[in-house]
């Protein structure tokens, strides 16, 4: 369909651009919630041994885990530690000897974010400080992220066409709705699944903390699960009646489930930054849902049917939009709290990426309501056509919107900025090559975005290509804070490459790294490096 | 049941003064020495299991320039080798030379964790005096594994490491 492509190319062209340049732009997720004080702080030298720590947020958490190191690399066994809204309490045994410790914290923000950190403290011995906040929030949970608010915008726009008899292929959005329902929980669940897999104390790579019990006990623990009920229940009753009038009832009980698990929600005050995102949500699912239904009906029913279901969604149409954009601007506020954050902060530019897209979207709209609509109930020749590339056009510029604004969600909104200003500046790198005494090579890269460290690790066999390895491990050892001995898995990326992330690399100073890869089962290849941090 | 009697407070200090001993044991060769070119038997010591899991299979791989290796069978125990190309031949001594033998022997069967075993072999240990062979061993448990294949770097030695491969040291032949 060339002419589709066509008149869909040159709108879209311009926002593609504009988001791509945007993700470009985007430095590494900041998490919403921070560590903003704690009990030892980080750095300290203490004359006594402490009896606990505490970590106070900047909001309130949910706390996963607590793990405290001692020089050796020893985890101390410690009783659970105990978390009131935005502190965080870990005891400590009786007595801890003098020595260097590190502590290891993993937590949950309200709007469901892992963030993971770590503090250091000295019991009569100096420490370097340094470490602070980190958020990991990779490509997967941004792809999740689209797929669930796709999904959910399907269930309720389908439901809703299914209703709108006239004209409209009843059975073709039944299926809509039969297929994005169970689409939207799935998404859901692998969201949560993931986000326990971050915060899984054993740094299990992703497929196979998934196939721990753990994690999936850790995902049920995590905050959100009246919103996640909510999904659920709404899926599944969207899902068993998508031709019935109960069927939009669920289809919106899943979108309002939906606007509530995200960061949205969460901001003060948070009654109406709720009210605010389930009335979003709910207005996107009319218009933007509603029209693969639209679409459906151009291409097969008749010019009169397709008119009058077009005639009867022009009707609700300013109403949808008025809803979305009152609540869109109620919410962007809440988030951005000054026109300025709308430039100077990534997230202000993804929200403006994602108005540029909406603003096209209307001028599309407007077209096809006052003129190809009209056009079309003339029957005048080709009106078919240029409707049908037009909602087309719509259509891909929406799922643009929804890109954006699954983006969003792991941009950190200006609002719970101001604290991480004072943060330390991210991003180091450092790479070291080593050859090893058989013969064999690694390139090893080390980077540090604030407290959150990420080593590569490329190994070449001695012929030039990549040498294939079993399993592999990273040793760490900081000898300024006396940490030594922490082993912890790499996760293999492609034949040669490895990679690890986490929050111990957060501590300036010389880090000793072993990369240790079993070659075959009786070899290992050993490649030692010492990388400096600033 | 061979349960050794021992009183109380004795029992208790033979406890504490072994207990670091148990925690660090390798698995070892009985002895570290042999002389070079000699005929030699290779006694692996297995002290323990993974961690409190039994021990299903012991697999050893024989180093470069040893040869003619002769695996003891043991009642209770499979026992299987691999054979194949020798990474660089060896005189036979006779005027010619040797490009195939064992490579890897396997011993399967099942060794409590509380319990302790032997496993043996006789090896014609090449003629390199000075030289130090080490014996990479892979101890398969019910639940995890202990590979004993770490090879120290220079200036470094095998108390450096967690799981170091045993090592045999080959003297000088008097």
């Amino acid at each position: 369909m060339p002419s589709l492509l066509g008149l869909a190319w040159a709108p879209l062209r311009g926002a593609v651009l504009v988001l791509v340049a945007m993700c470009a732009a985007c430095p590494p997720a900041w998490a919403h919630a921070s560590l903003v004080a704690s009990e030892p702080a980080d750095g300290a030298r203490l004359e006594t041994a402490p009896e606990a720590v505490v970590l106070v947020f900047n909001e309130p958490v949910t706390v996963v885990g607590v793990q405290v190191v001692d020089a050796a690399g020893t985890i101390l066994d410690l009783p659970a530690p105990t978390a009131a809204a935005e502190r965080v309490t870990q005891g400590l045994p009786r007595a801890l000897p003098p020595g260097r410790y590190l502590v290891a914290w993993r937590v949950v923000s309200a709007d469901g974010h892992p963030i993971l950190g770590a503090i250091a403290f000295g019991i009569g011995a100096d420490v370097a400080a340094g470490t602070m906040v980190e958020a990991r929030h990779g490509a997967l949970a941004i792809v999740l992220r689209a797929l669930l608010f796709a999904a959910a915008l399907a269930t309720l726009g389908g439901a809703w066409t299914a209703r709108l008899r006239a004209g409209g292929d009843e059975t073709w959005s039944c299926r809509l709705v039969r297929g994005a329902a169970p689409l939207a929980v799935a998404a859901l669940v692998l969201l949560r699944l993931t986000a326990a897999a971050e915060l899984s104390p054993q740094a299990l790579p992703w497929p196979e903390a998934i196939g721990t019990i753990d994690t999936w006990r850790l995902a049920l623990d995590l905050p959100g699960q009246p919103a996640a009920i909510m999904v659920m229940a709404g899926a599944a009753l969207a899902a068993a009646m998508p031709g019935g009038a109960l069927a939009i009832g669920g289809a919106a009980l899943l979108v309002a489930g939906v606007a509530l698990t995200g960061h949205q929600a969460t901001a003060e005050p948070r009654p109406l930054a709720a009210a605010a995102a389930v009335a979003h949500g709910l207005a996107a699912a009319l218009w933007v849902g509603a029209l693969p239904g639209l679409l459906r009906a151009i291409a097969a029913a008749g010019t009169s049917d397709a008119a009058a279901l077009l005639r009867q969604f022009s009707r609700r149409a300013p109403a949808i939009v008025a809803v979305l954009l009152l609540a869109g601007l109620a919410l962007a506020w809440l988030q951005l709290r000054s026109f300025e954050a709308l430039a100077s902060t990534p997230y202000g530019r993804i929200l403006m990426a994602k108005l540029a897209a909406v603003a096209l979207m209307l001028a599309l709209g407007a077209l096809n309501r006052w003129r190809l609509t009209a056009e079309l109930a003339a029957g005048r020749s080709g009106a078919r056509t240029r409707l049908r590339a037009s909602i087309g056009a719509e259509l891909l510029l929406a799922a643009l919107a929804v890109a954006a604004t699954a983006l969003l969600g792991s941009a950190v909104p200006p609002r719970s900025r101001a604290s991480l200003e004072a943060l330390p500046a991210p991003a180091s790198a450092a790479v070291a090559r080593e050859v090893a005494a058989d013969g064999r090579t690694a390139l090893i890269e080390v980077q540090r975005h604030g407290a959150h460290g990420q080593v590569l690790v490329d190994a070449i066999d001695r012929d030039g290509g990549p040498l294939g390895a079993q399993q592999g491990w990273l040793v760490l050892a900081h000898p300024a804070s006396g940490v030594a001995g922490l082993r912890r898995p790499l996760a293999p990326q492609s034949l040669g490459s490895w990679a690890w992330h986490g929050p111990e690399l957060g501590v300036a100073g010389l880090w000793h790294l072993q990369v240790e890869l079993l070659v075959s089962d009786f070899e290992k290849a050993v490649f030692s490096v010492d990388v400096r941090l600033p | 049941m061979s349960v050794i009697r021992i009183g109380g407070a004795p029992a208790l200090a033979l406890l504490i003064a072994c207990a670091p001993a148990v925690v660090h044991a390798h698995v070892t060769l009985e002895s570290r020495e042999a002389p070079a070119g000699s005929y030699h038997k290779v006694v692996l010591r297995v002290p323990h299991g993974c961690k409190g899991s039994p021990t299903l299979k012991v697999r050893v791989r024989v180093p470069d320039g040893v040869t003619g290796v002769k695996a003891q069978p043991k009642p209770g125990w499979e026992l299987a080798t691999v054979k194949g190309k020798l990474a660089k031949p060896v005189d036979d001594g006779h005027g010619g030379q040797i490009t195939e033998g064992v490579n890897e022997v396997t011993w399967s069967g099942r060794l409590l964790d509380e319990h302790y075993d032997e496993f043996v072999m006789r090896v014609k240990l090449p003629d390199a005096p000075d030289a130090v062979l080490h014996w990479p061993v892979v101890q398969e448990c019910e639940v995890g594994v202990h590979r004993w294949i770490e090879i120290p770097a220079p200036g470094k030695s095998a108390d450096d490491y967690p799981e170091p491969a045993p090592a045999l040291r080959l003297k000088a032949r008097n």
